[in-house]
This record gives structure tokens, C-alpha cells and sequence, in this order.
């Protein structure tokens, strides 16, 4: 087994969906306005229901990474010192991702991230990956 | 630390009155074990420690038995041959050591039992069965269908402990800077600590902080001698009322102070990756104590990772957040120093046994506090700090023990 695809829900098929566009999409509360990740039927900071989903700019800046020296388990020791990260959305959220096109000695805190619509990891999957803007 | 000892009467509160441990184990020294027969084990040597027997018992709190996954308390009560007024299997990791004690004292405090064993025995989980191996194979990530880091974090790689926790140290070092250096002498004062106690693993080997420097990176910033080192071991200890404790053969320790936070799953959606659900649990216990940190004469804090030594520090309140670099740096934290922490050589100096629960920092406050320590003991040690950190600074527990007036 390589790696471990998304085990997708219900709830959360318009975000993968938009990934295969190349789009992102998030929801938003329609009672607060909280844009709510990861995928939920209702929102965590007012509780109303059936957030609504919106395409937003998949622009991000680098909130904190790590290299993973070691393979994090054996599905994953085919990549090599992959550069693992989380990166926050101008909207605030923040998604778990890894870096492509950047050498860890480069890697800053910050820094401006473009959107990777990468659909060659997983067949059927569009994963939102990471490149220096 | 602090000058006036602060002794606690024993009314009203209920105390630890007796503890056991194995001896941390390489993989290779000793085979492992039936976990139930090893728990069994385990309470009756902590009973036989307080100078309780089998016929005292009215209460168990155990995790770490995988001969099944639930029924837990029931399974242990059956093979004990005790019938019991209160039965616990706290879900909280790292945690689960000071939350089984915590929730023991205050179910007697209630009148609902009088001795609660807490057991921990050392096991790792058997091998999944072949079918199972991609859903279990994963440790403490949870890829079931539903598990939100099935669909969000596992595919890209983010599992296991390093990584997560590495998140954490790379924005931490973004808010305030960092200093291995400082991680580094952390690491040389609890071995200090671990070579003062014989069950150690690492007993016997001094090191340096140029050695931990030098050691293999893991995930960056975190280096292979900043993490812990699983052993096989296994640990319990006995709750009891304060009737039951004046009649044990040791000083009782009593839980003069416990809170729990929980604020997570995964860092990667923490409100504050930076804000530790301690800081609250602290709070919680220091108040209900009637205590500060500066009274206290130590701190066991839970180190599966320096980092989580330093934000601990921080979140409970023994330096100001962001100043704990300048803390670690500023004390001698060997058993013998002036901030004395981890004085069993913690989980980086005595070892991490299976299901990683957190009870040898329980153990090592309550015998600081019992003056039970040995060649490491705290000289006049009345009051003692004891934290518990489950998954990734997700769930989180603290004790404020202290020596008691029978
Ligand atoms: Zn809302």
C-alpha cells in the first residue's frame, strides 16, 4: 500500500469535488458568517445548521511545517524527507498539506504559498498541495 | 523553591498511599506479557506496598489491558475477584495516569468507594491482525471511515507523534525563538536524574548536551535524544479515603489539587497552537489546593518531548509564557538542583512504558511527597506538581500533591 487516500464523507464531497476543478471551496456559516474547517454539517462557533459552501482565493501563507526525517509509517516511506505543513487561508482557516518545489533550508514561517491541485498522488483525488508563490 | 513546608491534613481529601513499578526494560531484556495477569499483578503489589490487601479494594481504574477493548474495569474485577462501587477507563493518553487519579480521589471524596487501585500495566497493543493492518497501523491516527484525519491530515503524510509536535516547536520558535541549547540541558539534568535511579533505562549512561545536540534529526527542530525512549514496564497505584490512609504503613500523599483541559484532537486545528489546554487544567488544581507554583517543591511534568517540557512550564504557570527558554536556562533541574524536575529521570531518562499513561510522573510525585525517593530524594519534600499530556498537548492533567498529617 502507497500512502492513504482521503476516506471521503458525505458531508465533505463539495470540498474534494472543487479540488478536482481547481477550485477551493469552503464552507461559511449563514447565521455568523465562522468559515468552518474541515467539512461539518453545522458550525462549530454558533451552532446554526447547513453551512453554505463558497469558492474562496486558495492563496495561503506557511503557518508551521516539519521534515519528516524518518517515514512517518511504512505507507509512506517511498517519499523522501517529504516537507510536511500547515497552511492558512487569507479567510483564516487552516489546512493540513505538504510542500512540493522548495528545500527545507528555504522553508520560512509566513512565507507566501500558491495552491498545488495535485490529482497524481491518489487516482479519483485532487489533494491541495503547497508551492512557494 | 518555596521555605515553609506545607504539610496538608488528611480530612476531607483523599491521598496515594502506595505505589508499584517495574523496573524500566529493554525490548530485548524481558518478553512481554499478558496485560491482564501483569495488571493483577501490579495492583497487588501496590496494595502490598500501602499495607492494604485485596479485601480493602472497592474501586479500580485501569487502561493498558489488551486482552479486549472495552469492559476493561469488569475484565480486571473478575480476575481480582473483587466486586466494586466504582470502575474508571479514563480515554485521555498521556493523561490517563493523573486523570484515573484524579477522578479515584473524587469519586471518594463523594462517598462512592475508599480504595481505588489505578493500574498501568506496560504492554504495547498486540499486532493487528492482518485484515486490520491499514486501520491500525497508524498508532494513535485514526483512519476509520468518519475520522476526520482520515480525510484531511493522514493522506498527506501527517501521523504519528513527531510531526505534529514538531508543528508545535516550529511556532513556538516563530513566536519566541528557540534555544536547543537550552531543550539540550533539559535532557542532561533528568539524565543526571536517571543515573541517581537504578530502574532507569538509562541508567549507568551519562551524556552531554553536545551528545543530544549531535543526535539524529527526527522531525525538524526535534532530535532523537529530545524524544522518549519506549521500554517495557508497568505501573499502578492505590487511592484510598482518609480513614483507609491512616491505617497504611507510609506517609499518604494527598491530591490536594487536580484540573483537566481538553482542547483538541490534532494540533493542526487547535484554536492557539501555542495556548496548551494545562494552562487551564493548572489553574484548576493550584485554586482547588490553595497553592501557587512557587510552593511547589518540584514538578513532574509529562515529557514524552522537550518542547512539551517548556510549554508545560509555561501553561502551568512556573514562568511566564514565552520565557521558558530563560526558565531552563536559569535552574538546575536535576533531583539534586534548585527546580527539581522529573527526578526518576522522567520518560527521556527512565523510559516510556506501553500505552505511554503518564503514572511514572504520578509515581516519582508521590514518592517525593512520601519521602520515599531514595538516593534522589528531595530534601524536606512536602509538596509536588504532577502533569499528564495526552496526544498532541490535546488533553491534558494536573496534580497538586502533597505530604500529609495522618
Ligand atoms: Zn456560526
Amino acid at each position: 500500500m502507497t500512502g492513504a487516500p482521503p476516506i471521503v464523507t458525505e458531508v465533505s464531497r463539495p470540498w474534494w469535488e472543487a479540488l478536482a476543478r481547481g477550485e477551493v471551496c469552503v464552507q461559511q456559516c449563514t447565521a455568523c458568517d465562522h468559515w468552518i474547517f474541515y467539512p461539518r454539517p453545522f458550525c462549530p462557533r454558533c451552532g446554526a445548521r447547513d453551512p453554505a459552501w463558497r469558492t474562496v482565493d486558495g492563496a495561503a501563507t506557511l503557518y508551521t511545517w516539519s521534515v519528516a526525517r524518518v517515514p512517518v509509517a511504512a505507507a509512506f516511506a517511498h517519499l523522501d524527507e517529504p516537507i510536511l505543513a500547515v497552511a492558512e487561508l487569507a479567510i483564516g482557516i487552516r489546512v493540513p498539506t505538504s510542500l512540493c518545489d522548495i528545500a527545507p533550508q528555504d522553508v520560512r514561517i509566513g512565507m507566501a504559498l500558491a495552491p498545488v491541485f495535485d490529482g497524481g498522488t491518489y487516482p479519483g483525488i485532487t489533494l491541495l498541495r503547497y508551492r512557494p508563490a | 523553591m518555596t521555605d515553609a513546608p506545607v504539610t496538608r491534613d488528611l480530612a476531607r481529601c483523599a491521598a496515594i498511599v502506595g505505589a508499584a513499578e517495574y523496573p524500566a526494560r529493554r525490548f530485548s531484556e524481558v518478553p512481554a506479557a499478558n496485560s491482564l495477569e501483569q495488571a493483577a499483578d501490579l495492583a497487588l503489589l501496590a496494595l502490598d506496598d500501602a499495607g492494604l490487601t485485596l479485601a480493602d479494594v472497592d474501586g479500580l481504574s485501569v487502561r493498558g489491558i489488551y486482552v479486549t477493548d472495552q469492559f476493561l474495569p469488569a475484565t480486571l474485577a473478575e480476575y481480582l475477584g473483587v466486586r466494586i462501587g466504582y470502575g474508571g477507563a479514563p480515554d485521555l493518553g498521556g493523561a490517563a495516569a493523573a486523570g484515573m487519579v484524579w477522578r479515584a480521589a473524587a469519586a471518594i471524596e463523594r462517598g462512592v468507594a475508599s480504595a481505588i487501585v489505578c493500574v498501568y500495566p506496560g504492554n504495547y497493543p498486540p499486532a493487528p491482525p492482518p485484515g486490520d493492518r491499514q486501520q491500525r497501523s497508524f498508532g494513535a491516527s485514526s483512519y476509520l471511515p468518519g475520522s476526520p484525519q482520515a480525510e484531511f491530515e493522514i493522506p498527506y503524510g501527517h501521523l504519528g507523534q513527531n510531526i505534529p509536535y514538531a508543528f508545535i516547536a516550529q511556532r513556538y520558535a516563530h513566536a519566541h525563538g528557540y534555544d536547543p541549547e537550552a531543550l539540550a540541558r533539559l535532557v542532561v539534568h533528568q539524565r543526571r536524574s536517571a543515573n541517581a535511579n537504578p530502574h532507569a533505562i538509562f541508567h549507568g549512561e551519562p551524556l552531554t548536551e553536545a551528545d543530544v545536540l549531535a543526535s539524529r534529526m527526527i522531525a525538524d527542530p526535534l532530535r532523537m535524544l529530545e524524544i522518549v525512549r519506549p521500554i517495557r514496564g508497568g505501573t499502578a497505584v492505590v487511592v484510598a479515603s482518609p480513614e483507609v490512609a491512616r491505617r497504611t504503613r507510609h506517609r499518604p500523599v494527598a491530591i490536594s489539587g487536580y484540573g483537566e483541559g481538553i482542547a483538541h484532537k490534532s494540533p493542526q486545528f487547535a484554536r492557539d497552537i501555542l495556548d496548551p489546554p494545562l494552562r487551564e487544567a493548572a489553574a484548576t488544581a493550584f485554586a482547588m489546593a490553595g497553592l501557587t507554583p512557587g510552593d511547589m517543591a518540584g514538578a513532574q511534568i509529562y515529557d514524552c518531548y522537550t518542547i512539551a517540557v517548556l510549554m508545560a512550564l509555561e501553561a502551568a504557570g512556573f514562568c511566564a509564557p514565552g520565557a521558558g527558554f530563560g526558565f531552563l536556562r536559569g535552574h538546575d533541574m536535576s533531583f539534586a538542583g534548585d527546580f527539581p524536575l522529573n527526578t526518576n529521570g522522567g520518560q527521556l531518562g527512565y523510559g516510556q512504558a506501553g500505552g505511554a499513561g503518564g503514572m511514572t510522573h504520578v509515581i516519582e510525585g508521590y514518592r517525593q511527597a512520601a519521602g520515599r525517593a531514595g538516593a534522589r530524594q528531595i530534601a524536606g519534600c512536602d509538596t509536588m506538581f504532577v502533569s499528564g499530556n495526552g496526544g498532541i498537548m490535546s488533553e491534558q492533567v494536573a496534580l497538586v500533591l502533597q505530604g500529609a498529617t495522618a
